[in-house]
């Protein structure tokens, strides 16, 4: 008799869970583009670059803005001599300027297999590539160099960042072609990458960082010691937020298979919110402990006030020139 | 446990319905490929015990309540005393009011003592039980209002309503008083019923003749759905026997009687008692005027004697004539007759002459005016009572008929149509009617008109005119003559007088015959002739009454007209006829009071019973005049109708049960009869029916425990869902933009940049500097 209440159930009550991969082809979604276009992602850390750009180069030279007094050295070219400060103080001083240069951003994407949920929404994998697509293109607009970086156990893949406006095209490839399966340790995926980026620049990570948030911690420090500025879009859908599922229902991990577990979400759901909060709060002030921005994100909200917002908070804060 | 509506417990399977339901829930299980499934994992180790608890609890509510739903629809009964700790007793105490309770011993009346009693044993009974009262005479009628709780203020208030109880002059009907009381419907909670019949045990009370009513008292004793004991308490002991003389009857020769026109009344005088009567004195009264006294005679045991007083009324009215008997024996109420009489000016009287073009002693109605006291169209007497009309047989159908009390045809010969519609409603009011067939009558009109297949005026057909001795030729030596010995038909007591009247001596040398098979059942014979046949035939047709006679009021066929009896006949008949126009003054218990009005405006009445109870009545119509009328007669007795604008009341009396004068109380003879009318269990006197299982509803409190379920059931799962879904969900976003006023949407506030940052490092920095 109780075969007759094991008859299976069609479809979840949410919206249908597209397919891993199958993402719009367009990657660069025009209506954000035109929405954030006219921002510019502003490194707040110095950077190292070869070109002239928006950024505070590590190299100090003479041609654009003025950065300290040095008292002249045999050797100092004659004509970087403060004649004004010599007349003043009759002592020799040499002016030296900031040199701009242009910015090496990695835009790293998370591709486990808990990327790819999604209920009522596109998946987190999906929202997150749309995000990172978007951010290259704005890098590459404002003459920085742009790369990719797909975080995955077994086919990782890293583009490195250049700067022409072809390379746009080899970025967007790498994002699209991500997939989001097995599980494995996100911090591991990032220290194995971060030997690749050889100059200090913008590291953002696009993950929803479930896993070991030790692991994760450490690999982001290793990314901020090696002068990158970091940024976490931390991506999560809807339901993992609010976790308002009323029967009883059978859970399937998407990184372990045949891990499922049989509950009523209504009974775990106040422990569940409690335990999720708490690594929520945790990884916000871990990666704001690291000088790092957190950006959180779930996939029901628009990609436009996403970006817009941080792209706007970080050129509030944009840093001051050296005074 | 029974249950009354076992039906219901078909339904008893859907308390397995929360149950399955929950199965059902629990199997129909969603497959979610979910992605945070570390935090689930650890959340889902972390259920507790207390929960599982709540939801268990919450699933036995559930199913719980759809039981007790189930159950108390099947309305189960629970046996014993499981449901009270103590059982409490409903005591329906049958008080015999009868006349015969009235009999005085010692200071008190029986009647008296025996609600003396009830009070006495309504204080022995445990406080908690119910006590009712139900007065056996003249039917059974509860006395108290409802049932009263035993407690101080019940027993005061039941003392109360039984000081204003009464005794009646009319019979007890214990049979049916005990019907009533098995049969009343117990108050809730009450798991013994006790009857006690508090009577002095009158064996005319008792109907020991209703064999069929006692075995089905039985029954429905048997049946009773409380288990019932009948006491029998007597409380006749003390009362002393003097012997009981009673007045059994009192009659008027007539009850409508003209002004200054002597009448005959009679009381006859009966000896109940078991010893030999002395002489009393009986007074005549009318209301409280004293007109007329006699003796009476010594009377041996069961003798009677009537005494006659004629009397006549000066002025007209309705007057009510009392006999009574100063008497010193047991029972006073008896001892006192009333008869009602009217007395009128005039009874007008429609005859219809068919000779009016012959002399005055060849019409048909000289002998019946003579008789009336009329001659030459004007009354010899000016006190005669009946005022004849003539008119012909023409001017019939144009006559209004209802200021006549009766129609006399002395000599039928044809009738129109139009004449015969007329009469037949006249007699349907109420009219009488008087027809006379004579030499001039035509048969087939008559069979076919009159008669019309016993749906017409007559009561027979006629086979034709029979001359003496034609039929039989051995009977002619016989003459025919009227046989005057009738006395049973009211319209011919006097008639029987043979003594002092000569019907018995008029000879009948033609007539005619009616046929025999067109006798129905409706017609009765008021004279017959010495060789069998019917002379004069009677129907009821409505509330009227229509005589018809074979021979005519006329010389010839007959020497009736000039017999001394023809003026008795004539006078008798036609106070006979023009009764059910009148109005019934003397009835028996439960005939209606019917007073028709002259008035035709709506008027009310006053009716004062023997009791003093008084009962606004209210006049309706009846045809194109008013009448008051009302049913509340069953009490015997003087009543009075107070109508208001007639000065003095309209009395009425109501006939008592002469045989509750005999004061014979209920002997072993009797107790033998209704021990086996009733069955094996014998005398009720004893009888303690117990075999009646007896069992308390259950469902009442089923519904208490179901309201109590639903209501512990949303409580509980108010609580659980306030468990499961009162938690607040995390920000979907950083809480700086969820906390920024402009956090809705960027895109509309590009123009105006907020000023929330992301949470930076260099912001914690500041913070913490």
């Amino acid at each position: 008799m109780l075969r007759l209440f094991r008859k299976k159930i069609a479809a979840p009550p949410f919206a249908e869970q597209p397919a891993a991969g199958a993402f719009s082809p367009d990657l660069v979604d025009p209506r954000v583009m035109d929405q954030i276009g006219h921002l510019e992602l502003i490194s707040r850390r110095v950077v190292d670059g070869l070109l002239a750009g928006k950024h505070r180069s590590t190299t100090k030279g003479g041609c654009c803005e003025f950065a300290q007094h040095r008292q002249y050295a045999s050797g100092d070219e004659i004509r970087q001599l403060d004649w004004q400060v010599y007349a003043r103080t009759d002592r020799l001083y040499v002016k030296q300027f900031e040199e701009e240069t242009n910015l090496h951003g990695v835009v790293a994407l998370d591709a486990s297999g808990s990327m790819n949920f999604g209920l009522s929404t596109a998946s987190k994998l999906d929202y997150a590539r749309r995000g990172a697509a978007c951010l290259a293109r704005l890098l590459l607009r404002q003459r920085d160099a742009v790369g990719a970086m797909i975080l995955h156990e077994t086919r990782p893949l890293f583009v490195p960042p250049r700067q022409h406006a072809a390379h746009l095209q080899a970025v967007l490839a790498a994002l699209q072609a991500a997939q989001a399966s097995d599980s494995g340790s996100l911090g591991a995926q990032i220290r194995a990458c971060v030997p690749r980026l050889r100059r200090r620049g913008l590291f953002v990570l696009f993950s929803d960082c479930f896993g070991d948030l030790a692991e994760l911690g450490q690999a982001l420090r290793i990314v901020r010691a090696r002068g990158h500025d970091v940024v976490v879009m931390h991506v999560m859908a809807p339901e993992e937020v609010h976790f308002d599922f009323r029967r009883f229902s059978s859970f399937q991990s998407l990184e372990m298979a045949g891990h499922r577990l049989h509950l009523d979400p209504a009974a775990v759901r106040n422990e569940y919110l409690r335990r999720i909060g708490e690594f929520v709060k945790n990884l916000e002030d871990l990666v704001t402990g690291l000088g790092g921005d957190y950006v959180r994100m779930t996939t029901n909200r628009d990609l436009t006030d996403a970006l817009g917002w941080f792209l706007q908070s970080r050129m509030s804060r944009r840093p001051t020139r050296a005074k | 446990m029974s249950f009354l509506s076992i039906a219901f417990l078909i339904a008893l399977p859907l308390a397995a319905a929360p149950v399955l339901l929950h199965l059902f829930d629990r199997r129909r299980q969603v497959v979610i490929s979910w992605g945070a499934m570390q935090f689930l994992a650890e959340a889902a180790s972390r259920r507790t015990s207390a929960r599982k608890l709540k939801q268990w609890l919450l699933l036995f509510l559930r199913t719980a309540a759809v039981v007790a739903l189930v159950l108390a629809l099947a309305r189960p009964m629970l046996p014993g005393n499981w449901l009270g700790a103590a059982s409490r007793t409903e005591t329906i105490f049958i008080v015999d009011n009868s006349m015969s309770m009235m009999r005085q011993a010692g200071a008190a009346s029986l009647f008296e003592q025996a609600v003396q009693r009830v009070i006495d044993e309504a204080r022995k009974a445990p406080p908690g039980d119910v006590v009712r009262v139900l007065l056996a005479s003249p039917y059974p009628v509860w006395a108290t209002n409802g049932s009263l709780r035993v407690g101080e203020g019940g027993l005061d208030n039941l003392a109360e309503q039984l000081r204003g109880l009464r005794p009646t002059e009319a019979r007890s009907d214990l049979l049916a008083a005990l019907f009533t009381a098995v049969q009343a419907e117990a108050p809730p909670m009450q798991e013994e019923r006790r009857i006690v019949l508090l009577t002095d045990d009158q064996r005319i009370d008792w109907a020991l003749d209703d064999h069929g009513g006692w075995r089905r008292f039985r029954e429905v004793l048997h049946r009773a759905s409380t288990p019932t004991r009948l006491e029998i308490i007597k409380v006749d002991r003390a009362a002393p026997d003097l012997g009981n003389v009673a007045i059994s009857s009192l009659r008027s020769s007539r009850t409508v009687v003209g002004v200054d026109q002597p009448f005959r009344l009679t009381a006859r005088v009966r000896n109940y008692g078991p010893s030999p009567a002395s002489a009393c004195l009986a007074t005549w009264t009318i209301g409280q005027e004293t007109l007329h006294q006699s003796q009476t005679p010594d009377l041996p045991v069961g003798a009677e004697h009537d005494m006659v007083w004629r009397h006549s009324f000066s002025q007209p009215g309705v007057y009510a004539v009392s006999c009574r008997l100063d008497a010193d024996d047991q029972l006073a109420p008896d001892n006192r007759a009333t008869v009602v009489v009217e007395a009128v000016q005039q009874t007008p009287i429609l005859v219809v002459e068919t000779a009016a073009n012959l002399t005055d002693v060849q019409q048909d109605a000289f002998f019946l005016q003579a008789a009336l006291g009329w001659i030459d169209g004007a009354p010899v007497d000016e006190k005669s009572l009946y005022q004849p009309t003539l008119i012909e047989p023409a001017t019939l159908a144009q006559t209004d008929l209802k200021q006549f009390r009766a129609v006399v045809i002395p000599s039928y010969t044809q009738l129109t149509k139009a004449a015969i519609d007329r009469l037949q409603q006249f007699v349907f009011d109420g009219g009488g009617l008087w027809i006379a067939l004579g030499p001039r009558t035509d048969v087939e009109a008559f069979n076919q008109w009159l008669f019309s297949d016993g749906a017409g005026l007559s009561p027979v057909a006629l086979e034709g005119i029979v001359e003496n001795g034609q039929n039989d030729a051995s009977e002619d030596a016989v003459e025919t003559s009227i046989d005057p010995f009738l006395p049973d038909h009211p319209a011919t007591v006097e008639l029987a007088n043979h003594e002092q009247l000569d019907l018995g001596n008029v000879i009948v040398r033609q007539r005619f015959r009616f046929k025999s098979t067109a006798f129905g059942d409706e017609t009765s014979v008021l004279l017959r002739l010495n060789n069998g046949e019917p002379l004069a035939v009677e129907k009821y047709l409505g509330r009227g009454r229509i005589i018809v006679q074979s021979i005519p009021m006329r010389l010839g066929w007959s020497e009736l007209v000039r017999a001394q009896a023809f003026v008795v006949m004539v006078q008798d008949w036609l106070d006979y006829l023009s009764q059910p126009g009148a109005t019934r003054h003397n009835l028996l218990p439960g005939e209606p009071i019917s007073l028709h009005l002259d008035s035709r405006e709506p008027a009310q009445a006053t009716l004062r019973t023997p009791h003093g109870e008084e009962i606004e009545l209210v006049s309706e119509p009846v045809g194109d005049r008013l009448m008051f009328r009302t049913s509340r007669t069953l009490l015997p007795g003087d009543y009075l109708l107070d109508v208001g604008f007639s000065g003095d009341g309209v009395p009425f009396h109501v006939q008592r049960d002469a045989q509750e004068s005999q004061l014979a109380p209920r002997t072993a003879d009797d107790n033998k009869l209704i021990a086996q009318l009733t069955g094996p269990s014998g005398d009720i006197a004893a009888a303690s029916l117990v075999g009646v299982n007896h069992s308390d509803p259950l469902w009442p409190f089923l519904l208490i425990i179901l309201i109590g379920l639903i209501a512990a059931e949303l409580l509980l799962s108010g609580l659980i869902s306030r468990e499961r879904f009162g938690a607040d969900p995390i920000s979907e976003t950083t809480q700086h933009w969820a906390d920024s006023p402009n956090a809705v949407s960027w895109t509309d506030q590009r123009t105006s940049p907020p000023h929330a940052e992301t949470r930076s490092g260099r912001e914690r920095d500041s913070l913490t500097t």
